[in-house]
């Protein structure tokens, strides 16, 4: 009797999600129009090798350029890029802003961990020899990926404009000017003039918060893209 | 055509479920509950190590002695110190360094999966790494 009830409760609750559930919403009105889900549980549903933990990293690289998402999202709420706006906007962040310094401080150690988890990524690709054809435009694109990535360490550095990150930049852009014939075209590019300045972090603001942003989604498009269609590497 | 014994096709459908699973739910959850962990470290170190804030740039005052640079850069840092005054050289070499990375594939072509089979490159990637990893734990200050 009680296995009966549980039944109808169960099944009840089934048609409520049915209607008005997500799955519901899928497999209804647009399912009807677009008639998506044979496609997508298909994809979801793709055999894949039984693989270790460190396949995982990959995965979590994904994960955490979301968090770093969300929470420059809530800094941008409040940070302005300019001198000394930059430092001030920082500093009520940091000392006003409800979590402020929460939100900032998980921003910097997810970029840590990125960079953490992408190397072990690369290392572990790099062990099993999955750069190799037919995977290596999948290498390609994922170092460059990887680069992205300590592109976002570097403009995110100067945004506090602090004392040490200055010089850190000083130092970096000044090798980055040194390369023969197009360097200091590229210096000037990056700086916004000759010398670092309040324009050098809305420079840097904006590669942060827009150029690179775009470039690594649409690299990690192609990369996944690739992912699904050759499918993950077997296991060593 | 005619039909595989029940013995085989039952070895065959175990051999099969053992080497592979579907995506999801399987590696999805996985991978959502390996990104969890990662993201409970970093809670916990950020609610630990609230990250401290340096006082505002003066592009007219000199960096104090002592000045950490950022932790990136340090590879590269250790990399131009063994050129001094040589900055374009120690450029060309992190440019040359960067685009073997990006171009491995094209360096190894050998189709072996073995890391033994591939020591010629493995070597020199493997010992990259490591300085990679070494130079990060140096303290670095800034070169003046």
């Amino acid at each position: 009797m009680r296995s009966r009830e549980r039944r109808t409760n169960g099944g009840f609750l089934d048609g409520l999600m049915e209607r008005f559930g997500i799955r519901g919403t899928i497999s209804g009105p647009l399912e009807r129009r677009v008639s998506a889900r044979g496609a997508l549980e298909a994809a979801l549903k793709k055999p894949i090798p039984r693989v270790s933990w460190w396949s995982s990293f990959g995965g979590i690289a994904l994960f955490l350029f979301l968090v770093q998402a969300a929470t420059g999202i809530l800094l941008m709420f409040y940070y302005i890029p300019s001198d000394p706006e930059a430092h001030r906007t920082i500093l009520y962040i940091t000392g006003r802003a409800p979590f402020g310094w929460f939100f900032r401080t998980i921003h910097h150690w997810a970029g840590v961990g990125m960079v953490i988890t992408v190397s072990i990524h690369v290392l572990r690709v790099f062990m099993k020899g999955a750069y190799q054809r037919p995977r290596d435009l999948n290498w390609l694109v994922g170092s460059v990926l990887f680069f992205l990535t300590a592109g976002f360490i570097l403009t995110g550095d100067l945004l506090p404009w602090t004392q040490s990150a200055y010089w850190s930049a000083v130092w970096w852009t000044d090798l980055v000017g040194s390369f023969p014939v197009i360097g200091h075209q590229f210096q000037l590019f990056l700086r916004g003039g000759e010398n670092i300045t309040g324009s050098t972090v809305t420079r840097f603001y904006v590669f942060h918060v827009f150029g690179l942003p775009v470039l690594t989604t649409l690299f990690m498009a192609v990369h996944f893209t690739i992912v699904a269609k050759l499918g993950l590497s077997e296991p060593m | 055509m005619t039909a595989k014994p029940y013995r085989a096709r039952r070895k065959q459908a175990r051999h099969s479920e053992q080497k592979e699973y579907p995506f999801y739910p399987n590696f999805f959850l996985r991978v959502l509950m390996a990104a969890l962990g990662a993201l409970a470290v970093i809670t916990m170190l950020s609610a630990l190590f609230p990250l401290p804030l340096d006082h505002m740039a003066d592009p007219l005052a000199q960096p104090a002695p002592g000045t950490r640079a950022l932790w990136i850069l340090k590879p590269a840092i250790l990399l131009s110190s063994i050129l001094p005054g040589r900055s374009s050289l120690a450029m060309v070499l992190i440019a040359v360094l960067a685009a073997l990375f990006v171009f491995l594939p094209l360096l190894d072509r050998s189709g072996h999966s073995s890391i033994r089979r591939r020591t010629l490159v493995a070597v020199p990637f493997l010992l990259w790494m490591l300085f990679l990893a070494l130079s990060l734990m140096i303290p670095t200050g800034i070169p003046g």
